[in-house]
């Protein structure tokens, strides 16, 4: 069985606790007021790309003193239309400025009929879809010159019958494409929740061999639709960070992502909350140690 | 035969996209779901939690184009009204729908669509669209990929090009709506632009976008200029566009215009 780790982390790779960089709080990290208290910050290329002014300018200078991991919003890989050139080309541009060994996307289609409708839209859970999607993985990492990384998404919606779970699912496509799975445990959480099933028996069901980094984040109650929604709107509750370390102590030193984008705090109060999960990741790893597990990469986080 | 995959993802695309079909689901899912290809199988799983999360998928998308073009769009959404800028937004949607990854560049992909309609809708003011477009523009120079450039610090030459701010455009509005204030009252209405003026329309060294008049010669001669003409050309170019013979008064004027131009970093000085 191959271990993504091994072929995609390497001694640069940041390990431990790292943030997703929005416009929120960027001129605060500029002034330096994020050092030495993430991993890393995480960047959204279409946020950058084919992009003038202020706020590149002070991506570039962040850019220049924090390490960065890429994870797009865009490439639609479960889409039936062809990619977009001048999209690969730009994102290959700023991927050989900015990118880290891998670039990480979400397993959904986001376009329709060539309409780009700016959403994770989820994809029926069946093999030939995820046949399919894994040939437009395949092509995507061959565009890109580099591994992909793929995140499971949080759905609110049954996209028919479907035939396997979410963790089988992922499982097929990441085989099938030989990539990397971007484990988002807080969606796996909110589609317990919204579907019943037992979280920790899903997360268990994904190739754990195959995650290279891991998101977490908090969600809200959507009233209106008496569904919980993936907002990342609150702080991550406590059962993420239980569904945290229990993955880290199986998988040892990745990136762990927070990831804030609704209701955004002063960056003071989100970096307590990256200290806290770097507090659970830690305790993880001291526990998988403990366990007498093979040793990871080396963290340099 | 069950249904393939395609057909159910196609359907939820559907859905999301087209508000009438968002209606049509309100009213009876199942046939609804029916009349996009499901089978039965398909259609109970679809509709296993409720055909609210079906309708939950076109909120979100809507929503959120709705806030981005919403907030883009500044003091003409709020003249339009949101009902109408909803309705025109879920016809967008429906078809075309947005062309672009970039959610900063759907306002103005949204408003090349709609602002027709808007010019010939005698229910709205006439220069809605142009104050719409005006304030996407000033988003749109914001994120503007262009370098602005540096001051060259080379004196300019009668027979050389000069050199210029990469994202100055010379605009020509019909009303002055880049007067407006940000936030508009209810009465608030643009003075028409005088006759053969321009608007300077560009982002400065310091990230702002700035919006400069500029009279009728001295914006052909700007024309000229950003077109790679040399400074000779597009005085001669602009004295004939404005039916004027260049004399001592106009070369004086135009030293003064130049030096304010260079001021004010829509010019960046003569070419290396």
């Amino acid at each position: 069985m191959t271990n993504m780790r091994e072929r995609l982390l390497d001694p640069s790779t940041p390990t431990g606790v790292g943030l997703g960089l929005r416009a929120e709080f960027m001129a605060d990290v500029q002034q330096g007021l994020a050092n030495d208290r993430v991993a890393f910050f995480e960047v959204s290329p279409e946020n950058y790309m084919n992009r003038g002014g202020r706020v590149v300018r002070m991506f570039e200078d962040i850019a220049a003193r924090h390490r960065l991991i890429t994870h797009g919003l865009m490439m639609s890989l479960g889409s039936i239309e062809p990619f977009s050139d001048v999209y690969f080309k730009d994102l290959r541009g700023f991927l050989a400025r900015h990118g880290s060994s891998w670039h990480s996307d979400h397993l959904c289609f986001s376009t329709e009929q060539g309409a780009v409708l700016h959403d994770l839209l989820p994809l029926p859970l069946d093999e030939v879809t995820a046949t399919r999607v894994a040939g437009r993985i395949r092509e995507a990492q061959d565009r890109l010159e580099r591994p992909l990384a793929i995140e499971n998404i949080s759905y609110y919606l049954p996209m028919g019958r479907p035939q396997m779970s979410e963790a089988a699912f992922m499982t097929m496509v990441c085989e099938q494409a030989d990539c990397g799975l971007l484990l988002d445990v807080n969606n796996v959480y909110v589609n317990s929740k919204n579907f019943g099933f037992d979280v920790r028996e899903m997360v268990a069901g994904y190739p754990l061999e195959r995650v290279i980094q891991l998101h977490v984040a908090g969600h809200t109650h959507w009233d209106r639709f008496d569904m919980f929604l993936d907002d990342h709107g609150a702080t991550a509750e406590p059962t993420v960070h239980e569904l945290l370390a229990w993955v880290v102590e199986r998988t040892g030193p990745v990136p762990v992502l927070l990831e804030r984008d609704k209701k955004i705090p002063p960056l003071a109060e989100l970096l307590d909350e990256v200290t806290a999960l770097q507090s659970t990741y830690d305790q993880a790893l001291i526990r998988r140690g403990g366990a007498g597990h093979e040793p990871g990469v080396a963290s340099v986080g | 035969m069950s249904v393939e995959p395609d057909q159910i993802r196609s359907a939820l695309g559907q859905v999301v996209r087209d508000r009438a079909r968002h209606d049509r689901v309100v009213a009876d899912p199942h046939a609804e779901l029916t009349a996009l290809g499901l089978d039965e199988a398909a259609r109970a799983g679809m509709l296993a939690c409720g055909s609210q999360r079906l309708l939950a998928y076109h909120h979100m998308v809507h929503g959120r184009l709705f806030k981005t073009v919403r907030g883009f769009l500044g003091g003409a959404a709020g003249r339009l009204g949101d009902d109408r800028l909803r309705a025109d937004l879920d016809a967008w949607i429906a078809d075309p729908g947005p062309q672009t990854v970039y959610l900063r560049d759907i306002p103005a992909q949204f408003l090349s669509w709609a602002r027709p309609g808007w010019d010939a809708d005698p229910s709205l003011p006439p220069w809605l669209g142009e104050l719409a477009a005006h304030q996407v523009s000033i988003r749109t120079i914001r994120n503007d990929p262009r370098e602005v450039g540096p001051q060259t610090e080379v004196g300019i030459e009668l027979e050389r090009p000069i050199a210029c701010n990469a994202t100055v455009e010379l605009v020509r509005y019909r009303w002055a709506v880049h007067r407006l204030p940000t936030k508009l009252g209810p009465d608030a209405e643009p003075e028409p632009t005088p006759e053969g003026q321009a608007v300077i329309a560009y982002r400065h060294a310091d990230d702002q976008p700035r919006f400069v008049d500029i009279k009728p010669r001295s914006a052909h001669m700007l024309e000229l200029l950003i077109a790679g003409k040399t400074l000779r050309e597009a005085l001669f170019g602009a004295c004939e566009a404005t039916g004027e013979t260049l004399d001592d008064e106009i070369l004086g004027v135009t030293a003064v215009t130049l030096a304010d131009l260079i001021d004010r970093h829509v010019l960046l000085g003569g070419l290396a």
